[in-house]
């Protein structure tokens, strides 16, 4: 014990110590630093790598190429060899299957999450919370499986019922469902957190204003869970954006576009960067690069325009 | 009651949009008329499968059925093609649907549960291949590297060449379907492979790498581990991903890059002239092969003939009963 | 009116609800219907790639008459003493199989061409082709495409076998299962320190300025990006990187890790930032009265306290780390080996579903066989981390 005070008390051990806070927060400084710069890493590497086709020259069968920039945002085809290469309908083909995604899985969520949290029974709704957190945790790799299994086929046979033929189930309408039943259960998950999170005072207070449970339910919990279902939906079209394994396997790669018609196949942007990968040098590999900085802006640009409506929506009254 | 409107306003989007999925807003065909659910084959639109640029059994396929248009460039073809990377995925694609059409190779077309079409008249069989009467051919032909910077991995690609001259490669590539002769006066590996004492020695820790035509991969495979075993037990890495890497990968512009190869096959022939001009003793022919034009095996329809295969890709003919 | 539109509004929760019940059931049960029959022991330790053994016999010493045992459908030669049988592989494919072989057959004599070692033919070994010999010279070959009567019949004719392969069926995935455990190993070795440590600076050292926020921002938008966009960073960056590092060619499990570590940087920090901030600031103050140093507290006292939120960081981490296909397909490749060495190619067990799924024949029920340990380690998970949340979450406020 006396050791051990002296120990604190020396002098010298002091200055140690406090050397040794200053090395310390100096390493934690310089850790945090590189985890911050890692979103710049990215975004520089994916930017040099995928501006190269526009202003570097490729060199195909002896001859060089550029690729036209303007083509690319505008085209509706995705390759035209050499080195014509068009990306514009990729990007209306990604919003597309997101916005029809999302109308089929908001609706989903909010029923589930209001019926989780408010209107099942407390054992019941714990179970379908669990069964929607397994959800969450799925592989996207097995969501394809069961898409190229079960899903292609319910299209295939919806595609028999109007007369129109699919290329056996590989559709934009394949993709569509598999994207919803990816985002429900991250939509969900954040739906009931934020209807748990609504203070008892208001649901009560709409009680005794002699309003009824499911009345209170839907228009007062709802209401006030605004903001809380709004960052689900956000993250929930973060999730569809990317989403690039299990569309893969039921999108099809359709050569042009964009496409509206349910039962045709279809390309999205993440799709484009994952299927034929075959090359890892050259024009074909580095316009992937381009594609995905689409990707990114895309994102960032939803990301900011959702955040200023979910900020102008969010106020509880 | 906000989401219970959203919720009928969204059910009533997705029901018209799946009725309107009966009529084009796209540029694609579809069939408008009101017949049953179950109507036959021959009431349908054709779906048109093919595969990607760098195949050698597209390159095959249009230039013989006279399209050459389409061999490099996907906007000759009918709009609605699904493309695919693969012969195998081109099996699934024509399987999973009855009103497909695609072409694969002739050795995976009894495996693949798919209807080989007869070809102007010609029933697509090895025999036929044989005695010159199927005209849908091509080659299988292999290539290697050149330039090596290991002189084990060299000897055994030398040994390897020597390899497919023997009898029991080639029955090999007779056991894949692959379609040659076999002579008794083929040399045995048995007689030849004192020429070659790389393979007594135990070569575990090299790896060759294999690629090319994804027509040609279950002969390579085969051939690959056979050879392993009479070869010191090198490593096979196979990476298949269409003919037009094969010469590309060995001696052509990625013959260092990340996805070098030391022995690729093409299901087609080596442009020498032009694109690509292989060093002389580097390439050969390992069996003929032919390209089939698959359908569905519910698919009533059994014969065509080339005009008929370039107006089905070309988007001319768009109906199954307009093949009669 | 109002009751029925009430009754109404509550019964399609329960739809809607049911639905995702549904989904998931219908996933389960169709991923296990058609993968179960592949599970197996040899499915999880055997090696994906068949072995191909060519064997050869190059004398008959005495031609005897081998007596058929008489199993059905099968196809006797009575020269060898050997059995063969027409059936199907776990993939649906044909082939023969060898059903008998006579206790005195000089087929149990053979050697082994490449490791010149004596080997025996054994019932349940495929058989693909044979080449013999008669005495006067005359090849017969034997073709398992052919069907067993062709290969029996080739038997019969020949005397002297010259090449005869067989193979033992692969389909294994040992490799790509010690793959996704050392990917685990070394992302988490990278990662969990880097992450820890930044979350323990923004939250303690950190002076509460614009510079701090931005950063924090800059953390939280790394968790929007999605997986592929890591994948293509880690194809430019962290291959080359590894090539020169350890003398990798093109992709490897380390190029692999570190670019699934810096994909999962962002969950780790704020798991790991939410646990310390729920300590009560009491502890820390308390600390630092007694005369402890920072450094001291921050190991002493903060870690040990936030373990629970490390630890499910950890677990979070490993569910992505299984469930990450695209990333991978970028920053490794789609190789499937049977061994898994650091500075090589490989697959983890995701990777090799689509490997599967996108090479020549996509084989649906291997898919699924795999997908089943997969989902079956992701439930394990899941359980643990509910427990861990429960059992280490000491300053839960009711």
């Amino acid at each position: 014990m006396g050791k051990y005070l002296t120990n604190q008390i020396n002098p010298n051990n002091i200055k140690h110590r406090a050397i040794n806070d200053k090395i310390t927060k100096a390493i934690f400084m310089a850790i945090t630093v590189l985890c911050a710069l890692v979103i710049v890493l990215i975004v520089i590497f994916v930017f040099i790598k995928g501006i190269s086709p526009f202003i570097n020259d490729y060199i195909i069968d002896g001859i060089s190429y550029r690729v036209n920039f303007w083509g690319f945002l505008r085209g509706d085809f995705w390759f035209q060899p050499p080195n014509i290469y068009g990306a514009g309908f990729i990007i209306i083909n990604t919003m597309y299957v997101t916005l029809l995604a999302l109308l089929i899985a908001v609706p989903t969520s909010v029923f589930t999450s209001l019926f989780i949290s408010k209107i099942a029974p407390k054992k019941v709704g714990s179970i379908v919370s669990y069964i929607v957190e397994l959800l969450a945790s799925i592989p996207s790799i097995i969501y394809g499986l069961f898409g190229v299994g079960i899903i292609t086929k319910i299209v295939k046979f919806f595609a028999g019922l109007v007369n129109y033929q699919s290329a056996g189930g590989i559709s934009t309408l394949a993709t569509v469902l598999v994207l919803a039943i990816m985002i429900i259960p991250t939509i969900t998950m954040l739906s009931t957190t934020s209807i748990n999170a609504v203070k008892k005072d208001i649901i009560n207070g709409s009680l005794a204003l002699g309003a009824s449970v499911t009345q209170t339910n839907f228009k007062v919990v709802l209401t006030s869970a605004k903001s809380g279902i709004f960052a689900g939906v956000i993250l929930g079209v973060g999730r569809a954006l990317g989403e690039a394994t299990a569309i893969s396997m039921v999108a099809g790669n359709a050569g042009g576009g964009p496409t509206f018609n349910l039962f045709d196949t279809t390309r999205t942007l993440t799709t484009t960067m994952l299927l034929g990968l075959k090359e890892t040098l050259g024009l074909d590999y580095d316009i992937r690069f381009s594609v995905g900085i689409l990707l990114i802006i895309i994102i960032l640009l939803t990301n900011i325009l959702l955040n200023v409506v979910k900020r102008k929506i969010g106020k509880v009254k | 009651m906000k989401k219970f409107l959203n919720l009928i306003g969204s059910v009533i989007i997705g029901l018209s949009l799946v009725a309107c999925g009966g009529t084009s807003t796209s540029s694609s065909s579809s069939s408008t008329s009101p017949s049953s659910s179950s109507s036959s084959v021959n009431d349908a639109n054709i779906k048109v499968y093919t595969r990607d640029t760098t195949s050698g059994t597209r390159d095959g396929f249009f230039t013989t059925i006279k399209f050459e248009e389409a061999v490099k460039d996907n906007t000759k073809l009918v709009s609605g093609y699904v493309e695919l990377a693969s012969n195998g995925d081109m099996i699934n694609g024509v399987k999973n649907d009855e009103f497909g059409i695609g072409y694969i190779s002739l050795s995976t077309l009894e495996t693949s549960g798919l209807k080989g079409l007869v070809y102007e008249n010609v029933q697509p069989t090895e025999a036929n291949v044989l005695n010159g009467t199927y005209k849908l051919t091509r080659n299988f032909n292999y290539i290697v590297r050149t330039e090596y910077d290991n002189t084990r991995k060299e000897q055994i690609v030398d040994a390897y060449l020597a390899f497919l001259t023997t009898k029991e490669a080639k029955a090999t590539v007779v056991e894949k379907h692959g379609i040659l002769e076999i002579k008794s006066s083929d040399p045995s590996w048995q007689t030849i492979k004192s020429n070659y004492p790389i393979c007594n020695q135990d070569n575990s820790d090299i790896t060759i790498y294999f690629g090319g035509s994804t027509s040609v991969e279950g002969i390579a495979k085969a051939l690959s581990a056979e050879f392993s075993t009479l070869c010191g037990n090198f490593v096979a890495e196979h990476n298949h991903t269409g003919s037009g890497d094969a010469y590309k990968r060995t001696q052509g512009s990625e013959k260092d890059g990340a996805s070098k190869l030391d022995i690729a096959f093409a299901s087609r022939e080596f442009k020498l002239a032009d694109s690509e001009p292989a060093a002389t003793e580097s390439y050969g022919k390992i069996c003929v092969d032919a390209i089939v034009a698959a359908v569905n095996s519910k698919n009533t329809v059994s014969k065509v003939t080339a005009v008929q295969l370039k107006g089905i890709y070309e988007g001319t003919i768009t109906k199954w009963s307009q093949l009669s | 009116m109002r009751k029925i539109k009430e009754i109404l509004l509550n019964a399609i929760t329960y739809l809607f609800s049911g639905f995702e019940v549904l989904v998931l059931g219908a996933i389960l049960v169709y991923i296990f219907s058609n993968g179960f029959s592949s599970l197996s022991l040899e499915l999880l330790t055997g090696n994906y790639y068949e072995k191909v053994e060519t064997l050869e016999y190059t004398r008959q010493e005495t031609i005897k008459d081998y007596l058929n045992p008489g199993l059905d459908d099968s196809y006797f030669s009575s020269k060898w003493g050997i059995s063969f049988i027409d059936t199907e592989n776990k993939a649906g494919e044909k082939i023969v199989m060898i059903n008998y072989v006579d206790e005195y057959s000089p087929l149990l004599s053979m050697t082994n061409s490449s490791t010149k070692e004596y080997a025996s033919l054994v019932e349940k070994q495929v058989i693909t082709k044979v080449i013999l010999e008669d005495l006067d010279g005359n090849m017969y070959l034997g073709f398992a495409k052919n069907g067993a009567d062709s290969i029996a019949e080739a038997f019969d004719k020949g005397d002297i076998i010259t090449n005869l392969v067989v193979t033992t069926s692969g389909g294994g995935i040992r490799g790509s299962l010690l793959t996704t455990l050392y990917l685990i190993l070394l992302t988490l070795l990278i990662a969990l320190p880097l992450g820890v440590g930044a979350a323990i600076y923004l939250t303690q050292y950190a002076p509460k300025n614009k510079i701090t926020s931005i950063m924090q921002s800059m953390i939280d938008m790394t968790s929007g990006i999605p997986s592929i966009i890591f994948g293509l960073v880690g194809a430019i960056v962290f291959i080359p990187f590894m090539n020169n590092l350890i003398g990798s060619d093109g992709g490897s499990i380390a190029s692999g890790a570190l670019t699934l570590a810096i994909m999962l940087l962002p969950i780790i920090i704020r798991t790991t930032e939410e646990a310390i901030n729920v300590i009560p600031t009491t502890y820390r103050n308390a600390s630092l009265a007694l005369g402890a140093s920072s450094t001291q507290t921050t190991f002493k006292v903060i870690l040990p306290n936030a373990l629970g939120g490390i630890l499910t960081s950890v677990l979070l981490s490993i569910g992505r780390i299984i469930g990450e296909s695209a990333a991978l397909i970028y920053a490794v490749g789609t190789a499937i080996k049977d061994t898994a060495i650091i500075n090589q190619k490989s697959t983890s067990l995701a990777v090799h579903i689509w490997s599967l799924m996108s090479g020549e024949s996509p084989n649906f029920e291997l898919s699924c066989a795999i997908s089943i340990v997969i989902l079956v380690i992701v439930l394990v998970l899941s359980i643990i981390t509910k427990l861990v949340a429960k059992k280490l979450n000491k300053f839960e406020v009711e």
